[in-house]
């Protein structure tokens, strides 16, 4: 009977850890959704280079627009609004960077025995991380509209209609045609390939 | 980021350090199933699996009195154990590279050092 039971955890252990593997054991990231596989995959060299040259014709498309903005002129847009100021949130941004270096120092010094102290940095560190983490989010979204996000978002979803494929008789298969059926497509499957992609690239766009 | 947690937990694990170890001595052994166009999970996979292999170098050298496996595991102490390596390190660089400096000028008593024992003939 134990016997089983720590068979069963092993197995258990072990499907766990393949699942995990699977991030990185090659240059894609499979998903699930309702009750059907996808994946998104890594661009070739020519996929790339096709999304790089639309990227640069969107970039023409969006400077003609009206209302078309630059991350330097948005942030100070926003400063002159009185909605939030880039260079007094970079000063906040730096002082808490360097009260984390104090406390790593600290924690980094604390022999594994001082359980209490550890715990007392831990927690202080992680608040801090946490602000800092509501910091970048809340300085991306007012950044959203301007010109470099734009495009940026532009980049990352065409790599995605490109790159995001389903399982069919064994074979992989691009889900959609055009980029257009991409853009119609209001499923959450756009939403999860795309942000799917924007994790198996990180900073490699 | 769970992601990078998950990562992070990958990269530490004896087997993955043990293939990173015998794909560094041994070049068929290949880590990935891809060998180029790397996702930037991969890169950061990497970026981790040097790190820690590091970490356990200096374990097994008991190299610093703060360091062993709980802080490994752990990764607010592990990044916090990190950048004091690092810092360490920096001061300790300087330190020698002021100590090269004073060695290099032709002094008549070195340990008590003042402007006036340089001899700049």
């Amino acid at each position: 009977m134990d016997n089983a039971k720590t068979l069963n955890e092993s197995i258990e252990t072990l499907s766990n850890n393949n699942f995990n593997t699977s991030i990185i054991i090659d240059n894609k990231l499979c998903f699930e959704l309702d009750n059907k596989f996808y994946r998104v995959k890594m661009p070739n060299q020519s996929e790339q280079s096709f999304a790089e040259h639309k990227r640069n014709i969107i970039q023409l498309e969006y400077l003609k627009q009206e209302g078309c903005i630059t991350k330097t002129q948005l942030i100070e847009d926003l400063k002159n609004k009185n909605i939030i100021d880039f260079n007094k949130q970079e000063k906040i941004r730096e002082n808490l960077i360097q009260e984390l270096k104090q406390l790593r120092f600290f924690l980094a010094t604390k022999g594994s025995r001082e359980i209490f102290k550890i715990e007392e940095y831990t927690t202080k560190i992680n608040e801090i991380e946490n602000l800092l983490k509501k910091m970048a989010i809340e300085m991306a979204i007012h950044l959203n509209p301007c010109l470099e996000s734009r495009i940026e978002k532009f980049y990352i979803e065409y790599i995605t209609f490109l790159c995001t494929e389903y399982q069919e008789n064994n074979e992989w298969k691009r889900i959609w045609n055009t980029f257009e059926d991409f853009n119609k497509d209001n499923s959450s499957l756009c939403n999860r390939a795309t942000s799917n992609m924007t994790w198996l690239m990180l900073n490699r766009g | 980021m769970l992601i990078e947690k998950e990562i992070r937990k990958l990269a530490r694990s004896s087997y993955w350090q043990n293939l990173y170890r015998a794909s560094k001595e041994i070049g068929t052994i290949h880590i990935f199933d891809n060998v180029s166009n790397l996702s930037g999970l991969q890169t950061l996979f990497l970026h981790w699996l040097s790190i820690y292999n590091s970490l356990y170098t200096d374990l097994v050298q008991r190299e610093w009195k703060y360091l062993d496996e709980e802080v490994i595991n752990n990764d607010c102490r592990c990044d916090a154990f990190l950048s004091w390596r690092n810092e360490y390190r920096i001061q300790e660089l300087e330190k020698q590279k002021r100590e090269e400096k004073v060695n290099k000028l032709n002094l008549k008593d070195k340990s008590n050092v003042t402007t006036y024992d340089v001899n700049l003939t």
